[in-house]
């Protein structure tokens, strides 16, 4: 037993998680039986732990490389998927943050230059990756999931669809509420800009704040009431609810080896989309000037945001490349 | 840091090059499936017995799914959750060139010592 309480089998199990899904499948059985017998050996060893963590790194961006493990071709693809589908989501996450905090901004006056083109290019590239998601990701494993014979949701898989349900509800909720009563967002909107109506920017502002300057001045957040406290703090929780969740959703979809090949034909499509919102985030922050009233100020949450999104596009190309090669080898 | 490579042996899948920072433990695991196959944690105990160092679980993995991805070992049905592993023909071939390339190694290193230092 642990410190905590945990069994050993418990312990191998927790760290085993750090690994891809494929991995797992092909050498968690054995893996476990060899980190039991390490911990009966040695209870306690940081090292180990760090070991395991650092190589469940790299097992999860070799996972996308065809032919880096003996795994079968339809597994190659649907780890390849799952990554796709990973970055997909934190990309849409972090460009839906970024686009609403420019919207407010444009609804108070207009911006000038990068601000420009950058809000144009996050517009584009949102609109594109959310009719891919919907289109090429969501619908065909729904209808996996819900229609094909001997189809239906398992327990686990209803779990996820009810924490989805469950957090976008409160997003969607929540976002309404706080849209017009946020402190900066709420009184009289501008002028609006021409592509986003200022009620979709505040709805957008209110439901990304967990992405917000405020977190830097405590001395403003003293100020705020409680429930809006509260909302900065369950909003990002349950939008990282509704993405895990989405994503275990999907992953877990079974699908035929021609809805497979079909996926990952289309797979170049996720990519092209993250580079969008990244063209139109770095435009924003590499471009210069804060805007009239420094209502377009770059800040260190938006740079890491910046950042995220690149990462989100690397994975992305190399899931996106694992995938065809994998997908298109699937046979019937 | 450069990445070096032998001119005699280019990557090929005999070769133990292509596995890169882990073809040290990759030589460890070959050695010891060169005597029988074995599971993770035999594996471990005799690593640790003939070259007194301990291969780390996750360090111990990620070199047998890479070997056995180039077909250098292969995996054993067994009925025990721990599956053994054992050396390929072509698994035999790359450990004897990577043995017979340390050897060179290290034969040269003992001359050159035994010249300038002496026998100490």
């Amino acid at each position: 037993m642990s410190r905590l309480g945990l069994s050993s089998q418990q312990r191998a199990g927790l760290l085993l998680r750090c690994y891809s899904g494929p991995w797992r499948a092909r050498y968690g059985a054995e893996f476990t039986e060899l980190l039991i017998e390490d911990m009966t050996e040695r209870p306690r060893s940081l090292s180990r732990s760090a070991n395991v963590l650092a190589t469940a790194v790299i097992s999860r961006l070799r996972v996308l490389v065809p032919g880096a493990y003996a795994l079968d071709p339809e597994t190659e693809a649907r780890a390849a998927i799952g990554a796709l589908i990973s970055a997909t989501g934190l990309a849409l996450a972090l460009s839906a943050a970024l686009w609403a905090q420019l919207g407010t901004a444009w609804s108070w006056s207009a911006p000038d230059g990068g601000a420009t083109a950058g809000l144009v290019l996050l517009s584009v590239g949102l609109g594109f990756l959310a009719i891919w998601s919907v289109a090429g990701l969501a619908l065909p494993m729904l209808h996996s999931l819900l229609l094909r014979p001997g189809g239906g949701l398992g327990p686990a898989q209803r779990w996820c669809a009810c924490t989805v349900i469950a957090g976008s509800g409160l997003l969607v909720l929540g976002a309404r509420h706080f849209a017009n009563s946020w402190p900066g967002t709420g009184g009289p909107h501008g002028h609006g800009s021409v592509i986003l109506p200022p009620g979709l920017a505040a709805f957008g502002w209110a439901a990304t704040m967990w992405l917000s300057s405020y977190w830097s001045h405590p001395t403003a957040l003293v100020h705020f009431p409680a429930a809006e406290l509260m909302w900065m703090v369950l909003s990002p929780l349950a939008l990282g609810a509704v993405l895990v969740a989405g994503r275990c959703l999907l992953v877990s979809a079974s699908r035929s080896p021609a809805q497979l090949r079909s996926q990952a034909r289309l797979s170049l499509l996720g990519p092209a989309g993250i580079f969008l919102v990244l063209a139109g985030a770095m435009s924003w922050v590499v471009g210069e000037g804060a805007g009239p009233r420094g209502l377009f100020q770059v800040g260190t949450l938006d740079d890491a945001a910046t950042a995220g999104l690149g990462v989100a596009w690397v994975v992305a190309v190399l899931a996106a490349q694992g995938a065809r090669r994998a997908g298109l080898a699937v046979g019937d | 840091m450069t990445r070096t490579s032998r001119k005699s042996d280019p990557a090929t899948p005999e070769s133990l090059d292509a596995l890169g920072r882990y073809a040290g433990p990759a030589t460890l695991i070959l050695s010891s499936l060169a005597g029988g196959s074995k599971h993770g944690y035999a594996l471990t105990k005799d690593i640790e017995s003939f070259a007194g160092m301990r291969l780390a679980p996750g360090t111990l993995y990620e070199a047998l799914s890479r070997l056995e991805a180039q077909g250098l070992i292969e995996a054993v049905e067994s009925s025990d959750r721990r599956r053994p592993y054992r050396l390929t023909g072509v698994g035999a071939v790359a450990l004897r060139s990577q043995l017979a390339h340390q050897r060179r190694v290290a034969e040269a290193g003992l001359r050159r010592l035994a010249a300038e230092w002496g026998a100490r």
